[in-house]
Formats: structure tokens, sequence, C-alpha cells
């Protein structure tokens, strides 16, 4: 941790010094224990105030997005989120040239505070201390310690892609772990997992997960994939929902979206981590990445790869279509 | 032309605006592509064949053209089942439409068999302008699938 | 026994409820009262409706809910009317009221100071929302004083206090080994009959609460005068503090609904040829449709002015219109936060750059 700190501080230093770009964006540490605020890096002394850690919990890419074309900008990212940038390049969204990518290879994964929270029951932790693996959270009448495995974000537990594929520099880091657990074990596990459950539980599974949902649009903006100018929940011409909050609304709205973003998930899981409700609406996401790979072998999107759902291939699989007799 | 007409008579003959699962019939939107499939649907009434008339035909320029979100939205309102029909691969007369429309049927797809709803509920099929019969057949298989399935109640009374 | 009496009209009725006698307490209330009571849940606390009849209850150890009980006044989705055709007619149905008497059990002193905000809000103007109001008036507040604020309280920078007693019907302050009930209200008089059989408050006990009072104040350790916020923030509309907090922001509507204050609120229509419905939902003003106006025209198109008038609706116009803040200071919209935009960081900015200015 210490080494990448110190060889991030001496790329966005340099960068800073030699005003290469206007601003690094980065991470500072937030005003409650385990949350990080972004940080725009544009004079020296607020490197000082620099974080990098496993509770960096938003995709920075995002913010991107809000800037114009032809600023240049430094942003430290992990592996996921840069895949979600180039996601972006292909899409002729942002400029290559305009960023200036410091990669990090991922050692650690990111903190989900919401399996935090209902781990400890919901309760509020003042402090927590780190010893290995082990996380220990105090709280005024409590203390619980949970390994880490249990409060990673689920993309990050069985992520197995963690250096950076398109940088500009490279942080040199040890990797610590190559996967939490300790057997090597497929990416989809979760996914596969819940394929097993029967048709009804799954159904049932989604409609009590959705239930909860607020339509508060945490998911929506927190996902640097969602640019779109106007979303279609929020479309008046045509209107397609009314806007009701009822439940099918709610299905309707996470479905599509998930139908929006099939092949372009690059599994960062900022949308999870921002749920205020700690709904796992990623497993859709992850589902149908799991799809385009099984079906067009196309779960890794590189620099010049066209858009899965803008692409084609002659002999696609097409078991599905109703057949005469 | 004729075909149009045909679907608003249809639509004035509806079923009772009291549905009830004795009087339930099923109530089928077929979204088709202008060049094939709806071709398809004209010769199957040209050549008098007769199919189940519980479908309702959206007329699309290509099922290219289809949003997935039309399929959901037409069984969040209440749609028994829905179909959609295009050209046979290689034939789509904007040439790749319709390979583009199987990549987003395969996520729609996948994507209700992971979510647990019935798939029967959507059909893909590929019809061209010369199976009139193929066509009939395909709604008489469909109807069949959702009177078995019975009134969508899918996004009802959640 | 005279002088006994004449305590109970001044309003002092003090009792002590030894603290294994507190389930039994809410069973009792629980009889003539529909009960709104903290629940543990699988793997959070909520408040939620109490039958206990048919469920054993244990009052849970808390320190303030990660979600208020705004909604039992003012739900999330409320259908307003419904109507139906039937054959040539249209029938409307309107909405059935509540005509239960509920009470809402262990409610902290900020989600009872924000039914205060919120009664001002909607009996403001010429009329008053019989929605709310036919809800409002017929629930009852038992409050549970604050021990432990947590770390993003804070509720004594906006008037409030962790021991306050204000826009309550009744109060528990816990002394560790045993509660203090007192009643605050007229209407809280009702409760006096459940309690009646425990005995009499006594001067220590009362010199114990007020150290308890003093030990949850100073946890709180973030302090900001907004004695002159008005003010400061009619000089400040077009500062440039607004873009750097907006920066941050990614515009989602998570403080908003997580707000106990928050009562921004949208009518919408859903309807087929059969019949239909009109809904109250709730609404954001982060949101950009928000303000969106049919010309295509959006007056707060940027984060920047949205994030602005979260501010100047809670800290501004609030003052000018109802001589109240907005806000009650519970913090919730700090810990929701995906980017954790800390209301109190910008605050902390705003009255700095008044003094600047």
């Amino acid at each position: 941790m210490e080494q990448i700190k110190k060889s991030l501080n001496e790329i966005v230093k340099s960068l800073i010094s030699e005003k290469k770009v206007e601003y690094v964006f980065g991470f500072e540490e937030g005003t409650l224990p385990l949350k990080s605020v972004p940080l725009y890096i544009e004079k020296e002394e607020d490197i000082d105030r620099m974080i990098w850690n496993e509770y960096c919990n938003l995709n920075l890419v995002k913010f991107l997005l809000e800037e114009p074309h032809g600023k240049k900008i430094g942003i430290i990212l992990k592996n996921c989120e840069i895949r979600s940038l180039i996601v972006l390049i292909n899409e002729n969204q942002i400029n290559r040239e305009d960023i200036v990518i410091i990669g990090v290879p991922c050692s650690y994964g990111i903190i989900d505070f919401n399996k935090v929270s209902k781990l400890i029951g919901g309760k509020e932790f003042t402090e927590f201390k780190k010893n290995g693996n082990d996380y220990t959270f105090k709280g005024v009448d409590f203390e619980k310690t949970i390994k880490l495995q249990d409060i990673l974000s689920n993309s990050c537990v069985y992520c197995k892609d963690k250096n950076p594929v398109e940088y500009d520099y490279l942080v040199e880091a040890p990797i610590e772990f190559k996967t939490i657990q300790e057997e090597d074990i497929d990416e989809y596990l979760d996914v596969i997992e819940f394929e097993k459950k029967k048709p009804k539980e799954r159904w049932e599974y989604f409609k009590k997960e959705l239930e909860k949902c607020t339509l508060c649009m945490a998911c929506r903006e927190s996902c640097p994939l969602c640019y779109c100018k106007v979303c279609f929940i929020d479309s008046n011409q045509p209107q397609w929902f009314d806007k009701t909050e009822d439940l099918s609304e709610k299905l309707l709205f996470h479905m599509t979206r998930a139908i929006h973003l099939a092949g372009r998930c690059i599994m960062c899981e900022a949308c999870t981590r921002a749920c205020p409700e700690g709904i796992n609406i990623h497993l859709l996401y992850k589902k149908l990445r799991k799809m385009s790979k099984d079906r067009w072998n196309a779960d890794k999107i590189e620099l010049g790869d066209p858009s899965v759902l803008g692409s084609y291939k002659i002999d696609d699989p097409q078991e599905f279509m109703v057949k005469e007799d | 032309m004729e075909d149009t007409e045909k679907t608003e008579e249809i639509q004035v003959i509806a079923p009772t605006d009291k549905v009830t699962d004795e009087n339930w019939e099923p109530k089928i939107i077929a979204f088709l592509c202008n060049w094939c499939s709806y071709a398809g649907a004209d010769l199957a009434g040209v050549s008098r064949i007769q199919y189940p008339p519980n479908v309702r035909v959206v007329r699309v320029p290509c099922s290219g053209r289809i949003n997935p979100l039309f399929i959901l939205k037409s069984l969040q309102v209440g749609w028994d089942s829905v179909l959609v029909s295009g050209c046979h691969p290689g034939d789509c007369h904007y040439i790749s439409g319709n390979y583009y429309a199987r990549r987003k049927f395969s996520v729609l797809d996948d994507l209700f068999e992971f979510m647990g709803i019935d798939k029967g509920r959507v059909n893909f099929s590929w019809v061209s302008a010369a199976e009139g019969a193929a066509f009939a057949n395909i709604i008489e298989k469909v109807t069949e699938k959702t009177r078995k399935l019975g009134p969508n109640r899918l996004f009802k009374e959640l | 026994m005279v002088k006994k009496k004449e305590k109970q009209d001044n309003q002092t009725f003090e009792k002590i409820i030894p603290k294994d006698k507190l389930d039994s307490l809410i069973k009792g209330l629980n009889k003539d009262f529909k009960l709104i009571v903290p629940k543990e849940t699988e793997d959070d606390i909520e408040f939620d409706y109490l039958d206990s009849d048919k469920e054993e209850y244990q009052f849970p150890e808390y320190q303030n809910l990660r979600v208020s009980p705004k909604k039992f006044l003012f739900p999330r989705k409320e259908v307003l009317y419904s109507f139906e055709k039937e054959g040539t007619n249209i029938k409307i149905k309107e909405k059935e009221e509540l005509i239960e008497d509920q009470v809402i059990f262990g409610i902290r002193s900020c989600d009872a100071r924000s039914y205060k905000i919120l009664d001002t809000f909607f009996s403001s103007g010429k009329y008053s929302d019989p929605y709310y109001f036919s809800k409002r008036n017929k629930t009852l507040l038992i409050g549970l004083a604050c021990n432990e604020p947590m770390t993003a309280c804070f509720c004594t920078s906006v008037g409030g206090a962790p021991f306050s007693s204000e826009g309550l019907d009744a109060i528990l302050y816990d002394l560790g080994d045993k509660y203090i009930f007192k009643i605050i209200s007229e209407k809280g008089s009702a409760f006096s009959k459940y309690v009646s059989e425990y005995p009499d408050v006594k001067k220590a006990d009362l010199k114990k609460k007020e150290e308890w009072a003093k030990s949850a104040r100073d946890k709180i350790k973030f302090d900001i005068n907004l004695d002159n916020i008005e003010k400061d923030l009619d000089g400040l509309f077009e500062s440039d503090i607004w873009s750097k907090v907006s920066r941050r922001c990614i515009s989602c509507g998570a403080c908003s609904y997580v707000c106990p204050t928050c009562h921004c609120f949208d009518v919408q229509e859903q309807s087929d040829k059969n019949g239909g419905k009109r809904v109250r939902i709730w609404d954001n003003c982060q949101a950009s449709i928000f303000t969106l106006e049919a010309s295509g025209h959006n007056p707060r198109n940027s984060g920047r002015e949205r994030t602005r008038q979260r501010i100047y609706h809670k800290f501004n116009y609030y003052l000018k219109n109802y001589k109240i803040l907005g806000c009650v200071g519970c913090g919730r919209c700090i810990k929701v936060c995906p980017t954790n935009r800390d209301i109190r960081e910008t605050l902390k900015a705003v009255v700095e750059a008044a003094e600047k200015a």
C-alpha cells in the first residue's frame, strides 16, 4: 500500500508541476469512517490529501463525461474502471488523447459499505481496524471482526483481471493476492449458483429485492456507462412509464437498464455500492456479461472492439426462435 | 393496405371490457417487419389460410427497430404474449437489421430465463414474405402456448 | 395527595419504568393503539407496525434508524383516488381514511422535530393537506431521548438537542438501568393510565437525567453557528462555492429520499380503458427532470443549481416562509451519499464565504 501511495505521489506530482494536465482525479478521505470523496488535484499541496485504498468506491470515469472535449485530465484508475473508460472511448464519448490514465494494479478490491452495514445489523461503527484480511469494526455497543471477503464487492471477490490493460503511467505494486478466494474459482460463480435455483425462487428474489428500490437513480448516476441525455425512464415523449412507482415499473426499469448495459457493463459494481438500499442489482448485469461470453465470446472489451449489441456474426446462436412444424 | 383496415376491425370487436377467467381469450401483440413477416401475414390473408384471431399486428420497418422495451412494456400493460417476427437471416431488406435484432432478442431471452419469468410469453420467429402458411402455423402455435399459460399476471397484481 | 394532583395538572407527569417492564408497557399500549416500533429485521432495524398478539417483540438497542419514520404519515406512494368504468358510468373511489389511533414509539428527537416541519409545510397557505393530516391528527409520538448520537449527527447546530422533547407527546429518558417516562403534551396525557402503577420520579433521577443529557450533547462533535444563515445565504446565490460543492455530486436523489423533512412530491396518473388511479409519490429536487418545463427549458439544468436549491430550501426559503429551519440534523443524507457529500461541510463553507464577503 505504501509503495503504491509513494509511486502515485510521484506520478501525480510530475503531472501537476509540469502542467501536463489541468487536474488529476483521485480520492480523499471522507468525513465518515470507510468513506471516500472524489478529489480534484489541481495544485501540488492537494496531493497530501490524496488517498488510495480499498474504500475508494466510486468509478471516477463518470465524472469525465461532464468535462468538455480537449481538456487534458489525469485520472487514477483500477483495471475495471479502465475498462469502462475503454467502452466510453469505443463509443466515442471520450477522446483517448484527452485522458492521462494512471493505472493501479488492484490488490485489494473494493469494500461494499452496504455489506458491512448488513453484517453489523444496521448499526453504526465509529472506527475500524485492519489486521491482514480481518477488519474489526467498533461501535458504541459492539465490536465485530469480519473477513475481507465477506465485505468485498461481489465482483471483486471473483475478479481475476486486476492488472491495468491500458495506461499512460503504471504504478508498480506487488499484487498481494490474485483472487481473495483460496482456490481457483469461476469468475461467474455467483451467477452460476443463482441459476441453479428454481425459476419461481429467482422471480421471488428479484421481486423482493426490487420492492426496496426507491427509484432514486443512484445506480444510474454512479454508472459511467449511463450517459444518455434523457434516460428512458425520464422520457416524456414517449412516456414509457406512468411513474407511479409500482413494482412493475421498478422491475421494468432495472430490466431495461440491464439490457442497455448488456455486454457493456465491465463489473466495477459502483452501482451496487451506491445503492442506498443495498440491492444487489449488479447480479443482472453480471449475468448478461456471462451471456455475452457464452453466446458471442465477448466479455473482455479491448480498445477498438465494436460494442456487443452494435455488431453481429452471421452464425450467432438462435436456438430460442420459434419454428414452424 | 387491406390489412390495416382488418386490424382496426379486430380492435372494435375486441373482448369485452371486463375480462374474467371464463371469457378470457389470449391476446397477442405481434411486431412484424414490413418487408417479410408483414407481407407473410398478408399472404396468409390473401391465400385465405385460417389462423386464430387472437393476434394484433404492429408493423415496424425492420425487426432491428424493435426495442426490447416494446416487448417488456407490452407485457406490463397486459398483453398475454408477444410475437416478434422478421426476415430470415440473410434476407434483411436493410442487409443486417435482423442480425442486430437477433442479438437483442437473445439478451431478452436470457434475462427472462435468469429472472425466472416464463419465456413462453415472448416469441421470436423468422417469417418470409412467401411463407403465408408458416405465419399461420406460428400464430396457431403461439396462441396455443399462450392459452396453456393462462392470462398474463406477470406484472399485474404486484 | 393534593400536591401530587397539582403536579399532574402542571403536566409534569414523570414516572420511573424499570428496563424489564418496557416490553409490557408496549404490549399494554398495543391493546388500544396501532403501534409503530423499531423492529429488528434480518440485517437492519426498521420502523414497522407491531401486532403484539401475534408476534414476540423485544425493544431493540439502537442509536437511530437508517430510515426515518416519515413514510408512515407521508407515504412514498399514496393513492389519492381511483376510478373504474362500470358500463357507461365511471365510479370514483375516494381514499379510505385511517380511523385507528396510532403511536410511533421510540422515535428520536430529531425525527420528532421533523414532523413539526412537515406539519408547518402541509398546513401552510390557504388549505391544509387532508391526506397528511388525516394520519397526523391520529398519531401520537412517544420519543426516546438520544444517549448516543451518531457520528454524522448535528442536531445541536440546527436548534435541536439529543434530549429535546419538542414535538413529542411523551418521552422516555434512558438512565442506563431504568427509564423516566414523561408526558409532554396534552394529547400525551392519554398515556398516563398505562404508567400510573409505576413509582414517581425522584430528584436524584432528574439529576442523573441532566448528566445524561449533557454527556449526549458533548458527544456531538460538530458545532456551527447558524443564527445568520438566512442572511448569509441571501448574499451567496451567485457565489462560486456552489460549483465547488456540486462538483462531487452525482445528482442522484438518495439524500432527499432518506431526509425526514424533504416533502416534495409529484402527482401522477395511471389509467387504462377500464379505470385508473391518481397517486402521489415522492419527488426529489436533485433530479434534472424535477424542474424540466414543457418547452424543454430547464431552470435548474446543472448540478450547481440543484445542490444550491437543496441548501437554500432548507436554510433560507424555510426561514423566510415559515420562520423555522428545514433541517433537523439527523445526518442521514451524509451517510447515504454515494460520494460522501457532507452537508456539514457545505454549511461550513457557506458560513466562511459569508464572513469573507
